[in-house]
């Protein structure tokens, strides 16, 4: 056979790894030594191997060596102590660095071990840190959801008003409430009063104009009693007067670009100047504020449709926020307040509560909530997902150590022989985990940056922002724990059994109790299902909401926001003129408006009542309303059902503010709530506005579908439309040019924007799509980690079953029968945990359900498909390894017996 | 050829005079120190660089990793400050060893 040179030094260089005596630092000296006189005895003369050997021989024997190498390893510890005076510290005599040294020399051996088992530590760490990342982030994610606005300055002692009237408990208050409540209470240091507009502001600088969807009217000292950091201005005075307005950096960029921009002019609406007096950092994701505008609360009437009543008569839409003193206390402060209250409201009976800051975004009681909240449910929910995971990781970290541990016990049994307590045991196992958790602990580290640099970008997850050392003391806390659990259990295991049967094949079996697996696999699996299917479920409900019919022609349908004031452009009289106009485009077949979009109508009251109507209680039903303009239902085709829609034949049609009548068109559900055969001509009466009912229209969806079909009446007035609605002609092909066109004529230098109704329904459930996207992130996660839990069990029993399978193999059983006979047995487990697992899922699935008033069926195919999947991962991540035990050579297996 | 032990107590003035004369990697230091003996010393390879190594710890030399000419990655080591003085001090006893020898045997030859 020919002498292979480079393959003779490859293995001669295997073996001195293969010799602890060498480290990877030596190894490559030596490598290199090897080789250069490899080539000088070649050089000489000599034939490859000649060389080799030569080289090979006058290196010497590598045990003497190795020892040699590993005296001059230890040499510095045994120096002399007289010499450490006469040294720096930097010099390796020192006892400090000589400790150093026994330290890393630990963290070596311990990092040799893990080198040693490569895949199975791969997978370990790999699972620890997914667990710990996944649960990481759920956590602060939960956390930061229960700490809104917690880092201003003096949060603690902020606090919203509530008011309760023995009926509702609202957050609308009283505008004179919050100068009075600071100027009778020395409880009370500060107080100020917000509304949150959500409508549109059209605001111009220059030739920049934008649509703003949310401002916060604010008094003054808004940036004084909520310490949100300024980049130019001062928060004592940041809206000094009635034209002064406070922009995000974002806006700032927006509008002026690169600079200061305080001083600059911000036109908003219809010719009001407002002078930029601040500008703010943008508020963080973890603030209940929202917004790049702050504007004087005085001038809200000039810019919206809110109106502020300035006396006690009654709430107006205004957010009342106050700084308590230092140990007030609130239910003291309500008894005390109502006294007060009765005063001002004629012996209407009224009670305050004060609502902390940080509750204000996790509590959904409150009537007329402005802002977006998450149900503490869903955090629960969340927190517990994210321990399950963390539980479920730490679980099978602990197993797969053990399972790798089992492989070695018979160094552990030479280790007893050499006299080694149970102390030592547990410390040379303690210190292998802690390597494998420190190294986890850093791939999670880099698993979270990948989370926010790069997942939380491209599918819009949420940000975290919110740090808190508590929490990470919490995880690091249940690592310690894990980790000393995975250190213990094999060293006092292994120090408890004869050291005899450590050096015997089987002794695998002593250091787990088999029949923990199987429960342990099916409780997971369980798991696994009930996961997939809830997924499923959600997919399956959301494309029903997203897609099912609205009951109006919801493709052909644009809205154009209705950006300015009544009176001016096209809102009010002009309308008509527009309308028609844009009727003269081919692509558009009709045009109207209405108060909201007919995706996300929202606007509630109560107090509706008719004239044949004697039931007080109906005065407390909840009816939906909509100011609608001409030809409204023709645009979304919606039909009549009785009678007529508004007309202008008939002049009474439209809201009289003098006469106080208007004619009302209601819909099938409003005439169920009625109860009436024939509504047409009944004078039906709500505001105290009376007027003839003139027509009834059918239902159709304009609000999100987890809420039942809403009783609702329609009325004609200009003075509430927000939005135009369009509807085109599908078969032409529109051109935006071609509304602007138009739109220029009217709207002078109003901004023109477009949204699409379809895109409109999508986002109404935005929610549905978020926990929908959170929970298949969560699925995943849990596929892999219990895939890695998987792959550890079938370490475990592989090593339990290879002499079986030694056997199997020596009496004739070919490979394929042997791993289908492993497969039959993982394909029982799974069968089980599907039926233990379908019930509670389905129960689940139902009261998730019933959260919708129009829902999805839970199909079978559901549940079917989430246990074939879950079969398919089972038997890909067993097969692995179950392959390995049924292709070895049972010599191997069964040589030791 | 030369006792073990002599052998051994030897190494360190040996290394620290040849890489007196300048940097130098292990396979070069090994074949000075058997040109300059004429096979009087002779170690295994591999007993040379835990002596290295031993030296470096006790601060007497260092090494960096260099690439050399043919591109191949290599230890070099060089002798410190205070390998300098202790090759003086190593000198000093040595000559002092040789010179009591010398002094004791020299009689004998020659008279």
């Amino acid at each position: 056979m020919m002498f292979e040179l480079e393959s003779e030094i490859q293995n001669w260089i295997k073996g001195l790894r293969s010799n602890p005596s060498f480290e990877d630092g030596d190894i490559e000296e030596i490598e290199i030594h090897i080789r250069d006189s490899i080539e000088s005895n070649i050089y000489k003369g000599s034939s490859p191997e000649e060389s080799f050997n030569n080289a090979t021989a006058s290196f010497g024997q590598l045990d003497l060596a190795g020892d040699e190498f590993i005296k001059s390893r230890t040499a510095s510890m045994k120096m002399p102590k007289k010499d450490v005076l006469a040294h720096n510290y930097s010099s390796p005599n020192n006892p400090i660095t000589s400790q150093l040294v026994i330290v890393s020399n630990k963290v070596k051996i311990a990092l040799r071990t893990i080198r040693q088992n490569k895949v199975l530590s791969f997978i370990n760490i790999l699972g620890m840190a997914i667990g710990l990342a996944a649960s990481g982030i759920i956590l602060t994610f939960v956390h930061q959801e229960y700490n809104f606005d917690s880092r201003l300055k003096g949060a603690e002692k902020i606090c919203r008003i509530i008011e309760d009237d023995g009926e509702t408990e609202s957050v609308y208050t009283y505008a004179p409430l919050a100068e009075a409540l600071k100027d009778e209470f020395p409880e009370i240091e500060a107080s100020i009063r917000l509304s949150f507009y959500y409508g549109f502001l059209a605001c111009r600088a220059g030739d920049n104009s934008y649509n703003e969807r949310s401002a916060v009217f604010a008094d003054p000292h808004f940036f004084d009693f909520f310490s949100f950091p300024l980049a130019y201005g001062n928060p004592e005075n940041c809206l000094p007067d009635r034209n002064s307005v406070a922009i995000s950096e974002s806006a700032a960029s927006k509008y002026f670009g690169i600079g200061n921009p305080l001083g600059s002019q911000l036109g908003i609406g219809h010719g009001l100047v407002f002078t930029v007096t601040a500008v703010y950092k943008n508020f963080p994701v973890n603030s209940n504020f929202r917004g790049d505008l702050i504007l004087p609360l005085e001038c809200i009437s000039d810019l919206t449709q809110v109106w502020i009543e300035p006396s006690w008569n009654y709430e107006s839409d205004i957010h009342t926020f106050v700084l308590l003193s230092e140990g007030a206390n609130k239910t003291t402060l309500t008894k005390n307040t109502s006294q007060f209250l009765t005063r001002h409201l004629d012996n209407k009976r009224v009670e305050l509560h004060f609502q902390p800051l940080s509750d204000i975004h996790t509590n959904e009681q409150y009537q007329w909530e402005a802002n977006p909240q998450i149900s503490i449910r869903i955090l629960m929910i969340l927190s517990l997902v994210a321990f399950l995971i963390l539980g479920v990781s730490s679980i099978n970290f602990l197993f797969l150590y053990i399972g790798i541990v089992s492989q070695r016990t018979t160094g552990i049994g030479l280790k007893k022989v050499f006299g080694a307590s149970r102390k030592i045991l547990f410390w040379e196992y303690f210190k292998e985990v802690t390597a494998l958790m420190f190294c986890s602990l850093i791939a999670a580290t880099g698993i979270t940056s990948l989370y926010l640099e790069v997942l939380v970008p491209t599918f819009s997850l949420p940000d975290l922002v919110h740090t808190d050392l508590s929490l990470l003391f919490i995880l690091l806390l249940i690592l310690v724990v894990v980790n000393l659990l995975a250190g213990t259990y094999p060293s006092l295991i292994l120090s408890s059994k004869k050291t005899l049967s450590l050096f015997q094949a089987r002794s695998d079996a002593y250091l787990f109790r088999y029949s923990a697996l199987p429960a342990l696999s099916v409780m997971q699996f369980a798991l696994l299902i009930s996961l997939i299917s809830f997924n499923l479920l959600l997919h399956k409900q959301t494309r029903f909401l997203t897609t099912r019919d609205t009951g109006y022609a919801r493709e052909e349908l644009i809205t154009i926001p209705m950006n300015m004031p009544l009176g001016h452009g096209i809102h009010g009289e002009g309308f008509g003129t527009f309308a028609q106009e844009m009727k003269n485009l081919t692509a558009i077949e009709q045009v109207s408006a209405s108060f909201s979009s007919p995706a996300s109508a929202n606007t509630n009251t109560d107090g509706v009542t008719w004239k044949s109507q004697q039931d007080e209680r109906k005065l407390r039903v909840i009816w939906g309303w909509e100011s609608i303009s001409y030809d409204y239902f023709e645009t979304l085709g919606v039909n009549m059902l009785h009678g007529r829609d508004f007309d202008p034949g008939f002049q009474q049609d439209a809201v009289s503010w003098e006469t106080r009548e208007c004619a009302y068109i209601i819909n099938e559900s409003g005439l169920r709530e009625m109860g009436m055969d024939d509504p047409i001509g009944e004078t039906f009466s709500v505001w105290g506005f009376e007027g003839p009912i003139v027509g009834v229209v059918e239902d159709y969806h304009s609000r999100s579908m987890q809420s039942e079909m809403q009783p609702m009446f329609y009325i004609l007035d200009p003075t509430f439309w927000n939005e135009i609605v369009v509807r085109l002609n599908p078969d032409k092909d529109v051109r935006a040019a071609d509304i602007h066109k138009v739109w220029k004529q009217f709207g002078d230098d109003y901004p023109l924007e477009i949204n699409f109704v379809d895109d409109q329904i999508r986002a109404l459930y935005a929610r549905e799509q978020g926990l929908t996207k959170v929970l298949t992130l969560f699925s995943l996660l849990t596929v892999l980690i219990i895939g890695i839990g998987l792959i550890t069990l079938s370490v475990l029993s592989f090593n339990k079953r290879k002499k079986e399978i030694g056997i199997h193999k020596v009496n004739g059983a070919t490979s394929t029968e042997i791993l289908r006979m492993l497969n039959i047995q993982y394909t029982r487990y799974v069968l089980l945990s599907f039926l233990l697992a379908i019930l509670p899922a389905w129960y689940f699935m139902q009261r998730w359900l019933a959260n919708y008033a129009y829902k999805t069926k839970i199909s079978w195919w559901i549940f079917f498909a989430a246990g074939s999947v879950t079969l398919l991962i089972v038997l890909v991540t067993t097969s692995w390894k179950s392959w390995q035990a049924a292709s070895k050579n049972p010599v191997e297996s069964l040589r030791l017996e | 050829m030369a006792s073990k032990g002599l052998m051994a107590a030897s190494t360190k003035p040996l290394i620290l005079s040849i890489l007196k004369e300048g940097k130098s990697y292990g396979y070069l230091i090994i074949q000075k120190v058997k040109d300059l003996s004429g096979g009087i010393l002779e170690w295994s390879d591999g007993m040379l660089y835990p002596v290295l190594h031993r030296l470096e710890k006790e601060g007497y030399i260092e090494s960096e990793w260099m690439i050399s000419e043919n591109g191949r990655k290599r230890k070099y080591y060089s002798i410190t400050e205070q390998g300098k003085l202790e090759l003086i001090a190593e000198k000093e006893d040595w000559l002092s060893v040789q010179a009591v020898l010398v002094k004791l045997w020299g009689i004998l030859p020659t008279e």
